[in-house]
């Protein structure tokens, strides 16, 4: 096997290995086969990875975290993991918090569960980063929610990073038949040049909601590779708000596996760019089974010289019959070096389905503009509303006050420059 | 049928005959088969060519030996064998044929089984103030006949083979060959620019407006050859011009390669308009033959104010691969592109277009209908793509897929790439069927469900068969119906 990238590292976390250790040798074998996805792959061709692959980051070294840091950014009455540089920080976390039918264990302590659910089987050649993650994982949780169980309080994920290296993280999150729960993932970093390669796992049993909401404000000199792999049952329902804006170039991949009758996705999200940032969403939704529905919006805010990428795809299988997908892609350009890329892609090998898609790229509306103005708005307050309003569609779709609000607040702080 | 019958269960195979599978048995002069440097000099010698025209081909050639095929589209087929392929075929020359009646009287009844028939009279009779035709009909590879061309000639138009041109207009030709699309621009284009016997040169001088539509016939007819025409055709500063393409092949068993390269270049103020009827043989229901149609269409709108709307009606072919596309440079300039692609039994497309916006205030509008039936894969594939320079640009895309059975896959994969912040760009697509309720209107007003089938989907094509010269709607209607046969029993 020649060298590929993170070979070093990989040989290195080797005596932590414990009883995954056939599982990590499995991965970064599969990873190794196909190394970092070129930009010649379809799925990768606006992400440019060598500055990752050339990085060669080490594990980010354990640092602590002053619990002022972290909390402005904190969900009232929330179950929190705080995890530091990739490792979980039990002084800032509160996983005790007792609820009926919830686990929640950390990665190191949940080797039989990953044995069983980790399945890297299909994984190809533009899934190499979730390869390597299955071999240098290094923490993450495992939520587990027993059948009917309703978990109101949310489950706060939240990753900070404030050295340079890498972390590669890893969620399984199981939901069990007909119940409820709500997640949030945040991440936050300072100015280090690091790399989050975070991959998350959602399975969603027959009849079970899950409310997802994921902010991810990396420092500014951050790579963040993000994927979430999702599968539901049978009239299984998942609702998701991603907000992406940090990083100088940051992923999110989401891929659904729609396998159970009645089910239904809706996913909606937004990237704000700014300087040079390149933020790339991009989509698979497979429907496999009949009378299943997915629904789309993604949508795009970007300044300077940024470039949003929306790849998103709908695939619907020859038995997937009364599928109902739909997949809309708006983006607004405020400067005159920003840049949108939108490829809203349609599979379909079933004939009695409704899919549409819509695309859209352009400029604040000069004559909603010019309304506003002749209404003794200014320029930038005439902007301010309408770009607030441009992006409130997106999150109106969170259904909890309390973390809308939160994250209302920190796009606030987006447009201030912060 | 009762009406209330799903539309896909009543989609049966289509069992008719391809209409215009005949052969039509002309002595040809055959050049052996496969592909290396001395089969180009052949070429090159046959067609009396300059020397810089020789070298272009060579250069290609060699071009095409490193070259990969392209294997990003949604279509599948064995590996072509390049060297089983014959490079040339002329149908034996006799004296330059200079009215129709000196032409070889079995294709001009090749032509009138085609239902178009050569003579143009023919072909406007019983059409009131319809405008001349002009044809320049190809058979295989080499032009035998060109009508009107006197009368163009008084206006200045040049409407001759690609190989007159050669002869009579060298410097128009090395001008703007290979221009649009670059030697190099992909594999089927490179071969065609290294193998290309012959096709269609057209110019319009300054400020002239054709006065007629230009038409050509193509037609692929010895057995084994891949047919690799290049057309170029160059409108001048205020110029307009309307040419017309129609295909149909004879029936065959083993697959064919036609690999064309189509050339426009606008300048300033010019229009081209460029419509084509694609009906070559598709292969029988199994999937058994039928044409590898992989054609490099490209249009540059060089000056400002320029124009260049490409319409197609892609019925036939086993695999079509086409991407007619405009580069709008000049500022103003305007790129349209409207098609209808049906595919039935095992049939694949994969077609689009490409606009490229670089000039200031540059607009584009794409309308793709794509229809897929019996196990056929038909794919959109476009990009849209607006420059930081494009200040102002605007595109419109739609693009519906129409699915018949459940066999079927229909596939939309739109690029939209934007620099530019002034740009607006719009894409909508949707995919459906054609539901119950409209086939029982129709069937419950006495229409049998072919009919009904017929004139929805003509009714779904509508906005892109508007587009066409009135000449081609007429067939390209019929065409649509006929392709569709056996789709609905």
């Amino acid at each position: 096997m020649s060298i590929v990238p993170y070979q070093e590292q990989f040989e290195a976390l080797k005596p932590e290995f414990g009883a995954l250790a056939p599982l990590r040798e499995a991965a970064f074998a599969r990873y190794a086969e196909h190394g970092f996805p070129a930009q010649a792959r379809e799925a990768w061709r606006y992400t440019k990875l060598s500055p990752i692959a050339n990085a060669g980051f080490a594990p980010a070294e354990p640092a602590s975290l002053p619990a002022s840091d972290i909390a402005a950014h904190l969900i009232p009455d929330a179950i929190t993991l705080v995890f530091v540089n990739g490792r979980l920080d039990d002084a800032l976390s509160n996983i005790d918090q007792a609820e009926t039918g919830l686990s929640i264990k950390r990665l190191n302590e949940a080797g039989d569960i990953l044995n069983d659910a980790l399945d890297l089987s299909s994984a190809g050649p533009d899934d190499a980063l979730v390869a390597l993650n299955a071999a240098l994982m290094q923490d993450g949780a495992v939520i587990e929610i027993a059948e009917d169980a309703h978990i109101d309080a949310p489950i706060h994920l939240l990753f900070f990073t404030n050295r340079p290296g890498m972390s590669q993280i890893r969620n399984l999150i199981r939901v069990g038949a007909g119940a409820r729960a709500t997640v949030v993932e945040s991440y936050f970093g300072n100015r280090e040049t690091y790399w989050t390669n975070v991959v998350n796992q959602i399975d969603l049993g027959d009849g079970a909601h899950l409310e997802h909401a994921r902010s991810q404000e990396e420092g500014v000199n951050a790579f963040h590779i993000g994927a979430m792999q999702m599968t539901l049952s049978a009239d299984a329902s998942f609702n998701g708000v991603s907000v992406m804006r940090g990083g100088s170039l940051a992923r999110n991949e989401v891929q659904v596996t729609v396998s159970g009758e009645g089910a239904d996705c809706k996913l909606a999200g937004v990237s704000l760019g700014r300087g040079k940032q390149l933020l790339d969403s991009i989509t698979r939704f497979d429907h496999a089974v009949p009378n299943t529905t997915s629904d789309q919006l993604f949508k795009s805010v970007m300044d300077d010289g940024s470039h949003a990428v929306y790849q998103g795809k709908v695939i619907v299988r020859q038995d997937a019959q009364h599928t109902d997908a739909t997949q809309a892609n708006h983006n607004l350009l405020l400067a005159r070096t920003a840049q949108a890329s939108s490829k809203p892609e349609l599979e379909i090998f079933a004939d009695d389905v409704k899919c549409a898609h819509g695309a859209t790229v352009g400029e604040l509306d000069d004559s909603m503009m010019f309304y506003l103005k002749s209404r003794g708005l200014d320029e930038d307050a005439a902007q301010k509303l309408l770009i607030d309003g441009f992006i409130s569609e997106v999150l109106e779709r969170i259904p909890s006050p309390e973390i809308r609000d939160l994250f209302l607040t920190d796009i606030g702080g987006w447009r201030l420059g912060g | 049928m009762p009406a209330t019958l799903e539309t896909e269960d009543a989609i049966k195979d289509l069992s008719g005959d391809y209409k215009y599978g005949f052969v039509t048995d002309i002595e040809t002069d055959l050049a052996p088969k496969g592909l290396n440097e001395d089969i180009i000099r052949l070429i090159s010698t046959k067609k009396e060519e300059p020397e810089w025209l020789l070298e272009w081909r060579l250069e290609a050639y060699r071009k095409w030996l490193k070259a990969d095929d392209p294997d990003w589209a949604k279509v599948h087929h064995p590996e072509i064998d390049f060297q089983d392929i014959h490079y040339y075929a002329a149908p034996k020359k006799k004296e330059g044929p200079k009215s129709l009646d000196e032409v070889d009287p079995e294709l001009l009844e090749t032509y009138e089984k085609l239902g178009i028939p050569i003579k143009e009279q023919e072909v406007l009779a019983g059409v009131q103030g319809a405008p001349n035709i002009a044809v320049d009909a190809v058979f295989d590879s080499v032009s035998v006949a060109t009508t009107y061309k006197e009368k163009l000639e008084e206006i200045g138009v040049i409407f001759c083979s690609f190989s007159e041109a050669v002869q009579d207009h060298p410097e128009l030709v090395k001008k703007y060959l290979g221009s649009v699309v670059p030697v190099s621009d992909n594999a089927y284009a490179t071969l065609n620019s290294a193998v290309f016997t012959d096709g269609t040169f057209v110019y319009i001088p300054k400020g002239v407006q054709c006065p007629m539509e230009l038409s050509t016939y193509f037609r692929i007819n010895t057995k084994d050859t891949g047919q690799f025409e290049r057309t170029l055709i160059v409108a001048d500063e205020g110029s307009k011009v309307s040419y017309l393409e129609g295909c149909t092949a004879p029936m065959r068993d083993e697959n064919q390669l036609h690999a064309a390269v189509v050339e426009l270049v606008a300048l300033d103020d010019a229009e081209i308009k460029y419509s084509t009827v694609q009906n070559w043989y598709p292969g029988d229901k199994d999937g058994v033959g039928g044409i590898y149609n992989f054609v490099t269409k490209r249009g540059a709108c060089r000056g400002k104010n320029s124009k260049i709307s490409w319409t197609q009606v892609e019925t036939g072919s086993a695999i079509t691969w086409k991407y007619p596309s405009c580069i709008l440079q000049g500022d103003n300039s305007v790129g349209e592109f409207y098609s209808v692609a049906v595919t039935n039994n095992m049939q694949q497309a994969d077609t689009g277009t490409k606009m490229i916006h670089i000039g200031k205030n540059t607009s584009s509008r794409i309308i793709s209908k794509g229809i897929s039936a019996g196990k056929a894969q038909n794919t959109y594939r476009g990009l849209v793509r607006v420059q930081p320079g494009a200040e102002g640009a605007r595109n419109y895309t739609q693009c519906d897929s129409l699915l018949m059975g459940d066999k079927c896959g229909a596939h939309t994969l739109p690029y939209i790439e934007v620099k530019n912040p002034s740009a607006q760009v719009e894409h909508e697509a949707t995919t459906s069927k054609i539901s119950e309720d409209q086939m029982f209107y129709c069937v419950q007003r006495g229409l049998d469900p072919e009919e009904a089938v017929s004139m929805i989907v003509n009714g779904f094509c509508k906005e892109v068969m508007q587009e066409l010269p009135m000449e081609f709607a007429v067939e390209a209607q019929k065409l649509l119906g006929i392709s569709l046969e056996g789709s609905v029993g």
